[in-house]
């Protein structure tokens, strides 16, 4: 009863959200995942007691004597883990000195085929990754009956979970926060893998690996004490009032790979639509200067990523702002629910809650929707959400200055992928194309950056107009299914060609291969320009007849200008070059690129003053964009403006190391 | 504390041959370090295309760039410049010493100066040895607990804004603690020129004048910290405008020193004020 105001203040503002229809009809995707749960909350106790029924359609050749389960939680049990083993911290956070109360784990608690036996005797933890036999995040399932090809698989199931404290984004916090994601048994995926060869799909919890599943729909109705204000996947399309004064709210989504959902007492609502989307922020009390802001970048990227994309179809994207002491629960995605993260007071000159909130958002399209393997190849979504992210951060709040603009120090996020990727101690150090779990270091550089900056690089030498059309092309021909690395490649080959030729096409491809799939860097660099006037010839000559001439030849005032470019990286580029003479004149000239060494000499009445390999920049993957280009006519201008500036700064460090003596 | 404020403002500008004589000092060990970053910048990318892209506005790939590439070549002068503060920490005292002696005797000559420094270096260099330990037991008392409090605050404060405005206090709350340790160390080296006290003798009275004039005298000090922050609001203000051509860099070198030859002088002033505010051979505050 004393929660009685607040449900009346929820039901109304929820209510206002029940304009949205999640159903879809017809589907968008095959739907071979479909789930229906009934959960309730125990909010002191963190655990959730839930009844599944999962309808699951066999889309395969092949006939099927098991199912596999993702049981994520499991990998919270203790330290032998898969995801914990041998790792003290996760995420910079110390997981080892957590109490009894703040480990998660789920257990299946009986499980059994519709019209069919029980099954839950021959459950079994299986680990088809390491052999770990201490990991429990996979779980086999054995049929009574085989399953054929075409069949429809139906299976209910009672199962338990307990939240850990927030670790990998799931759990909960103080004051009743809770994150629920990757929380139910969810089935793994039978499909053609990268060995060409049907199978499961369903590895473990690797530390750095995400998600994969299937789409389907979900139907969840989640029970809970009615002072938390809730949030979810999709769309509320039921809300009713128990005896027990708790609340149940179902929540439907269509053509997913997976719900995931909030509760906190404390957030206050905003919503906003752009066109048919019902925008939904949860945020705490301390953020709310952000709303906006969230708001205006998730509107922005909405727009940016349906110009250039695709159609956004879902009716609905939550945003959730979790509490600062639920932080590690933010900045991530999962379909049409978003988390993000921010501070108390976040200043208007660094939009870093903006940049992440477009991260997260493009995830929908590339993840949610282009649902690529991101256990496997996670560059196909991360790499991608990273591109748009700094297309949409730069188009919004400009170039140069889009992420820090603050007292004439200034960047944006295109820059800040190029330079994480360009920065690394050691840019060899691995290819992107490999599951997650082979990389110890340099994951974020290479699959966020490189990807990224690969892609801009390649957007610049087709043009924005073709690769539009790569990536429209590839959204609708993979949208809601499951693409691997080569179908993005075929289609990238497919378009370039067409649009631009065999041969630009194909280089376009070859290009993008080298940066995904080795290790070769870029650095174009011009060695050095060497200027001479020429001398007629000087020496002893033939005088044709049959004796010697001395000739002393004058120096004449043309001139000879030899200009040497260096390709000292292993990737190869066509490049262009601008050659500027002394009377202002320029010529653009050509280099394929494929030599260590190339020289364009020129003689004439003018010298060659500067060159400047690739002077628009296309190439951004080069290493060191300074040495792109040489001057014999350098500006000391600069030079001398930040030696003063330097000498200013010395002289009020040293000013003011001495006050108190 | 105005009309200390007004003296220690016209007692500075007659000084202004000291100031510029420190300015100079300052100046010269600041270009020993300006043209080595000139040199630098000079062989790193001095004849890149790239370098006009720093003539307009900062150029975040230019620099960082430069940095991945030629940090090596960089970092030596920010060991050396790390030094050079140590090294001018030390004469400050000897500068100091000149300023105040000079200022408190009222002798515009520059023999006052020098004669100053030297007759008092020793001495407030075991002063300023003091001062400087006791702001480094303050801040570590202070910041080290503040931290740590900072750090684990998301486990038992529901929401940040606490911490944040914790900040802020603390962040006021040093820099009074900053300006009363000032004024301390100041009030000291005045009573041992003015009296020719010992040193604990000196401290002891500085901290007693100081905390009968507590907000008179520490409000004096924060009023010339104030004029420092507007000299460098001014500066920030012109200095974020683009700066094309060679006349502009010029005229921005010329603000430059400008502003740095006025924190001098206001350090001069800010002496002259505190000094001004304590007629000598008094415990209280002049009329």
């Amino acid at each position: 009863m004393k929660y009685a105001w607040l449900t009346a203040i929820m039901l109304t503002t929820q209510i206002a959200f029940g304009q949205c229809d999640p159903f879809f009809n017809p589907p968008l995707s095959e739907r071979p995942a479909n789930y229906e749960i009934d959960l309730k909350l125990d909010h002191a106790a963190k655990t959730i007691a839930a009844r599944e029924t999962l309808t699951w359609i066999n889309t395969s050749p092949d006939t099927l004597r098991e199912m596999r389960f993702y049981m994520y939680l499991n990998s919270f049990k203790n330290t032998e883990s898969t995801f914990l083993k041998g790792a003290s911290e996760i995420f910079g956070q110390d997981f080892t000195n957590r109490k009894a109360d703040e480990w998660g784990w789920i257990n299946i608690d009986s499980i059994g085929r519709q019209g069919g036996r029980e099954l839950t005797a021959g459950l079994r933890y299986i680990q088809p990754d390491d052999g770990n036999k201490m990991d429990q995040s996979v779980l086999q399932v054995p049929l009574d009956q085989p399953l054929f090809p075409g069949d429809t698989l139906v299976l209910h199931m009672k199962f338990t979970a307990k939240m850990p404290k927030i670790i990998a984004r799931a759990g909960y916090s103080k004051d009743d926060y809770f994150l629920f994601v990757h929380w139910f048994p969810q089935a793994g995926v039978y499909q053609i893998n990268l060995d060409g060869k049907w199978g499961w799909n369903c590895h473990q919890f690797h530390r750095m690996t995400e998600f994969f599943a299937d789409f389907g729909s979900y139907d969840v109705s989640i029970t809970a004490s009615p002072h938390l204000v809730l949030g979810a996947s999709g769309c509320l399309i039921e809300e009713k009032e128990n005896a027990d004064g708790y609340v149940t709210r179902r929540y439907h989504v269509d053509d997913v790979i997976d719900f995931a959902w909030t509760a906190y007492p404390y957030f206050e609502i905003y919503e906003d639509t752009w066109e048919h989307v019902n925008i939904r922020l949860l945020i705490p009390p301390e953020h709310c200067s952000m709303a906006e802001r969230y708001i205006g970048a998730v509107k922005h990227s909405l727009s940016y990523l349906t110009k250039h994309v695709g159609r956004y179809p879902y009716p609905t994207i939550t945003i959730v702002d979790p509490p600062l002491h639920a932080l590690r629960s933010g900045l991530m995605e999962y379909p049409t629910l978003i988390t993000v993260g921010t501070f108390y007071n976040m200043p208007t000159w660094f939009r870093n809650s903006e940049a992440l909130a477009a991260h997260e958002f493009a995830h929908q399209y590339f993840m949610a929707m282009v649902a690529s393997n991101e256990k496997e190849e996670a560059w196909l979504d991360e790499g991608f959400v990273t591109w748009f992210e700094d297309r949409i951060v730069d188009d919004a709040y400009g170039r140069k200055k889009s992420l820090v603009d603050l007292f004439g120090f200034r960047y944006d996020s295109r820059e800040l992928s190029r330079l994480e990727y360009t920065g690394m101690p050691n840019p060899k150090v691995g290819i992107i194309a490999r599951p997650s779990w082979e990389f110890v270091e340099a994951r974020k550089e290479l699959i966020y950056s490189k990807t990224a900056t690969s892609l801009e690089t390649i957007r610049n030498l087709a043009g924005d107009e073709v690769m539009d059309k790569i990536i429209m092309t590839y959204f609708e021909r993979w949208k809601f299914r499951h693409p691997k690395g080569t179908d993005f490649l075929a289609v990238l080959e497919e378009v370039s060609k067409q649009e631009l030729g065999e041969v630009m096409g194909g280089m376009i491809l070859s290009i993008f291969e080298s940066c995904i799939y080795t290790t070769d860097v870029c650095d174009y660099v011009v060695g050095n320009i060497v200027v001479g006037k020429i001398s007629e010839p000087t020496g002893v000559f033939d005088d044709g007849k049959g004796g010697l001439t001395f000739k002393k030849g004058q120096v004449t005032d043309t001139y000879h200008s030899e200009v040497i470019l260096y390709r000292e990286g292993d990737m190869v580029f066509p490049v262009e070059v601008e050659i500027t003479f002394d009377n202002g004149e320029k010529i653009m000239e050509k280099w394929d690129g494929l030599d260590r060494r190339k020289v364009f000499e020129y003689t004439g009445k003018n010298r060659v003053i500067s060159a400047h390999i690739d002077p628009m920049q296309k190439i951004l993957l080069d290493l060191d964009l300074n040495n792109n280009s040489l001057t014999l006519e350098p500006q000391k201008s600069p030079l001398f403006r930040y030696a003063t500036r330097a000498v200013f700064w010395i002289q009020n460090v040293l000013q003011t190391v001495g006050f108190l003596v | 504390m105005f009309k200390s404020f007004q003296n220690g403002i016209l007692a500075g500008l007659s000084q202004w041959r000291m100031a510029l004589t420190v300015y100079l000092f300052q100046l010269l060990l600041a270009i020993t370090l300006g043209v080595q970053v000139y040199h630098v910048l000079e062989a790193s990318i001095g004849n890149s295309l790239e370098l006009n892209k720093l003539l307009g506005n900062y150029d975040h790939t230019v620099i960082r760039d430069l940095l991945n590439v030629h940090g090596a070549s960089i970092s030596p002068l920010l060991g050396q410049f790390r030094w050079l503060a140590l090294a001018y920490l030390i004469f400050s005292v000897f500068i100091h010493a000149g300023i105040l002696h000079a200022v408190i005797n009222q002798e515009k000559n520059w023999l006052a100066f020098w004669k100053g420094g030297a007759t008092w270096f020793f001495r407030f260099f075991k002063l300023g040895a003091f001062y400087l330990l006791l702001l480094a037991v303050i801040s570590a008392a202070i910041w080290l607990p503040f931290l740590g409090f900072f750090a684990t605050s998301p486990e038992y404060l529901s929401s940040e804004k606490i911490s944040v405005w914790l900040l802020i206090l603390m962040i006021v709350f040093y820099l009074f603690l900053l300006i009363f340790l000032f004024s301390w160390s100041l009030m000291a080296r005045i009573k041992i020129i003015r009296e020719g006290v010992t040193n604990w003798t000196a401290i002891r009275q500085g901290l007693f004048w100081l905390t009968r004039h507590c907000f008179s005298t520490t409000g004096l000090v924060a009023l010339f910290f104030l004029v420092h922050v507007l000299i460098f609001f001014i500066y920030w203000e012109i200095n974020d405008t683009g700066v094309v051509s060679l006349g502009w860099i010029l005229f921005f070198m010329l603000l430059q020193q400008l502003v740095a030859y006025f924190r001098v002088m206001v350090r001069v002033m800010t002496f002259a004020g505190v000094s001004h505010h304590f007629a000598p051979n008094t415990d209280a505050p002049e009329p």
